[in-house]
């Protein structure tokens, strides 16, 4: 179905979050005690915040936690009963950047693949997602470069967009039905429309800073100048941060926890690839021979692998990695060589 | 699916344990509940594996070891190596269990026209290979030819001994076993798992099976090659680092594939072309 189109005010906006915030659990980017912006769950609307850049978190957080319960068990002398989890209550995410909205997008079809991951889909079915898209480009991030902004065509499910004292809403009529909120909506001008492409076409003016095509095929066709790994395996600290602050990164392992109440649970933990015994087996053996190798797989996956299996790049360039390594791997650096 | 929920194990029961050497256990194990739309025991393929839960202990891939002609139970080779593993170990008949799968492909895939049948193991790697073997003796007319090779570090390391001597008896099947260190039993060679391969001139119509230790298997499949096997007829299974089994965790990742939902059973043909050494 098509994208229905409007206008919102702003007081009719934050109107419409508090009618929703009565029923829901809306997650939205709030300033905290140190000047970050985050995505927190709101308690007072009035304090959304509409000027960042982007949330130090992502919304990896509300959907793969650091760690969360796949089930309950008990064990009883010689049996075993396992329980699945309870109801998932709904909510909302408001303000969602247009990268970390198609990062989700990615996840949606990751944990589509072969099988379908209920821990994850049961929060994600349960959720609906308020994009809010850059009226520019900020330091570190790559949108442009990696199709992912700063304006969305498609893939949301509501998308504002600032334009002069109001915001352009583009609603997804099979994820929500615009008829239930027209008394906050005013209906979208010709000239708003243009304030719209004029500013999409002023944001894709801009230079890329590399061409995902190229990185595509230097990296599949192996003509990368293994510089580049010593490099990266040479600096990189095996942290395991990039990975965990990655909205696309998703990888975990999977423990049994038993509290001290002697409710037990098994749970699973996010995991990183840049760590030692990722790929370790029983006995010591490790098929990932060298740490050039380890590095080389986080590109090779999210550059190659991914644009292969679902057509769009793992990496949605949302700057994250770029500006919080303690090893000065720059990511967005790297894939420019990479480029070259 | 044996499970109904993705991560959601089965309960099933310890029927019997079996020791087969020092450090490995067969484990019979029966579901406790039937379900209407869940599979029975043996509704799984040669190859396919399982992901295998003790309670508080955590949960780990192994092979189905048993065929899929054994009707109403499941068999799994156990080889203590690590925490997993060694409390499966500690485990006794009634003790209750956890199964998620069947997952992953199997070995037997466009093998039309095949007449012999090779197999070549190492170490625990018999487990998937005895599933394939049995079923496969189960139909003379369409696997005719079977020659089964297997190498242990000692004779006493030697999975499934009684079986493998028995069938080298029965003339079903040739069977020829080594040890890497003596003494070893009559008819049981001495040396790494190449010295199995020197009684064959030419094995170029040949399938062949392989599973076990990286090391035995690159030396086994020079051998094969040498012996003009097609690199797309041998056909080995993979063992990687598994958490899910069901491709999200990540940990299985090689070279732009997820061992266990594309593996772990491969060509040493793809192998090749996905750059993967072995
Ligand atoms: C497809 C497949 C089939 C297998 N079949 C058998 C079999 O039939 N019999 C058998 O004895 N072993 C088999 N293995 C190996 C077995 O899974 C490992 O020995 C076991 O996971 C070790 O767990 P642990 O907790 O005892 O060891 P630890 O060293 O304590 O390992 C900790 C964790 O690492 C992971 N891990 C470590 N080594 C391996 C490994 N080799 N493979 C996968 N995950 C690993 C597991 O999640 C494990 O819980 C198979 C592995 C794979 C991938
Ligand atoms: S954040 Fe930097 S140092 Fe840490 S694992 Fe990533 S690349 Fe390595
Ligand atoms: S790889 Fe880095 S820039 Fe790309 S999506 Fe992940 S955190 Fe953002
Ligand atoms: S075992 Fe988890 S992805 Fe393969």
């Amino acid at each position: 179905m098509k994208i229905k189109e409007y206008t919102i005010t702003k007081e009719n906006l934050i109107a419409l979050l508090k009618e929703l915030t009565k029923s829901k659990v809306v997650i939205a980017p709030l300033r905290n005690e140190f000047d970050e912006v985050l995505l927190l769950p709101v308690k007072d609307v009035d304090k959304i915040v509409f000027d960042y850049r982007n949330t130090i978190n992502n919304p990896k957080d509300y959907f793969l936690p650091q760690c969360e319960p796949l089930f309950s068990f008990l064990i009883n002398g010689d049996s075993c009963e396992v329980r699945p989890l309870e109801g998932q209550e709904e909510f909302i995410i408001f303000g969602l950047r247009p990268c970390d909205t198609r990062a989700l997008g990615l996840l949606d079809n990751f944990f589509k693949r072969k099988f379908e991951d209920s821990p994850y889909f049961r929060k994600r079915k349960s959720c609906l997602i308020f994009t809010l898209a850059c009226r520019e480009y900020f330091e570190d991030c790559f949108c442009n470069a990696a199709k992912s902004g700063p304006i969305l065509e498609e893939g949301f499910d509501v998308q504002l967009i600032p334009i002069k004292d109001k915001f352009f809403i583009q609603i997804d009529p099979e994820r929500l039905e615009a008829e239930k909120m027209l008394c906050y909506l005013d209906a979208a001008k010709e000239e708003d429309k243009k304030e719209v492409s004029d500013l999409r076409d002023k944001l894709l003016r801009y230079k890329s800073p590399f061409e995902l095509n190229k990185v595509y095929q230097n990296l599949k066709n192996e003509r990368v100048d293994p510089k580049v790994w010593q490099d990266i395996a040479s600096r990189c600290q095996m942290c395991g941060l990039c990975l965990f602050i990655c909205p696309t990164c998703s990888c975990f392992t999977v423990l049994d926890r038993i509290y001290p109440d002697d409710s037990r649970e098994r749970v699973r933990q996010r995991d990183a690839c840049y760590f030692l015994g990722f790929s370790r087996l029983a006995g010591g053996e490790n098929p990932v021979k060298t740490n050039e190798e380890m590095v080389k797989r986080k590109y090779q996956h999210k550059l190659v692998q991914q644009i292969d299996e679902f057509g769009v790049s793992g990496c949605v360039g949302c700057g994250r990695c770029v500006s919080s390594c303690v090893g000065n791997v720059n990511w967005l650096q790297n894939i420019i060589k990479i480029a070259e | 699916m044996y499970n109904r929920e993705l991560y959601i194990p089965r309960i099933a029961k310890i029927k019997e344990i079996k020791t087969l050497t020092r450090d490995t256990k067969l484990f019979r194990v029966v579901f406790k509940n039937k379900g209407p739309e869940l599979s029975l025991e043996h509704e799984f393929l040669p190859g396919q594996f399982v992901q295998v839960s003790v309670f508080g202990a955590g949960e780990v891939p192994i092979s189905i070891a048993s065929s899929p002609q054994d009707e109403g139970f499941l068999e799994l080779s156990i080889r203590r190596v690590g925490y997993v593993s060694s409390h499966f170990h500690k485990l006794n008949v009634g003790n209750e269990i956890g199964i998620r799968g069947p997952y992953g492909n199997y070995f037997l895939k466009g093998h039309n026209g095949a007449k012999d049948f090779l197999f070549a193991g190492g170490g625990c790697g018999l487990a998937p290979l005895r599933s394939l073997i049995k079923y496969m003796l189960s139909d003379p007319r369409r696997f005719p030819r079977l020659t089964v090779l297997y190498g242990a570090r000692t004779k006493d390391d030697i999975l499934f001994r009684d079986e493998l001597y028995a069938l080298r008896e029965s003339d079903t099947a040739e069977v020829n076993l080594s040890v890497d260190c003596g003494p070893a039993d009559p008819g049981c060679e001495i040396g790494v798992v190449t010295t199995l391969f020197k009684k064959f001139k030419d094995l170029r119509d040949t399938l062949a099976f392989l599973c076990g230790p990286s090391l035995m298997m690159h030396f086994a499949i020079q051998e094969l090659l040498n012996l003009r096997v097609k690199p797309e007829h041998i056909i080995l299974s993979l063992e990687r680092y598994m958490k899910c089994g069901v491709g999200k965790c990540g940990h299985c990742y090689l070279k732009d594939k997820y061992v266990c939902t594309d593996g772990p059973v491969f060509s040493y043909k793809d192998l090749k072309e996905l750059g993967v050494e072995i």
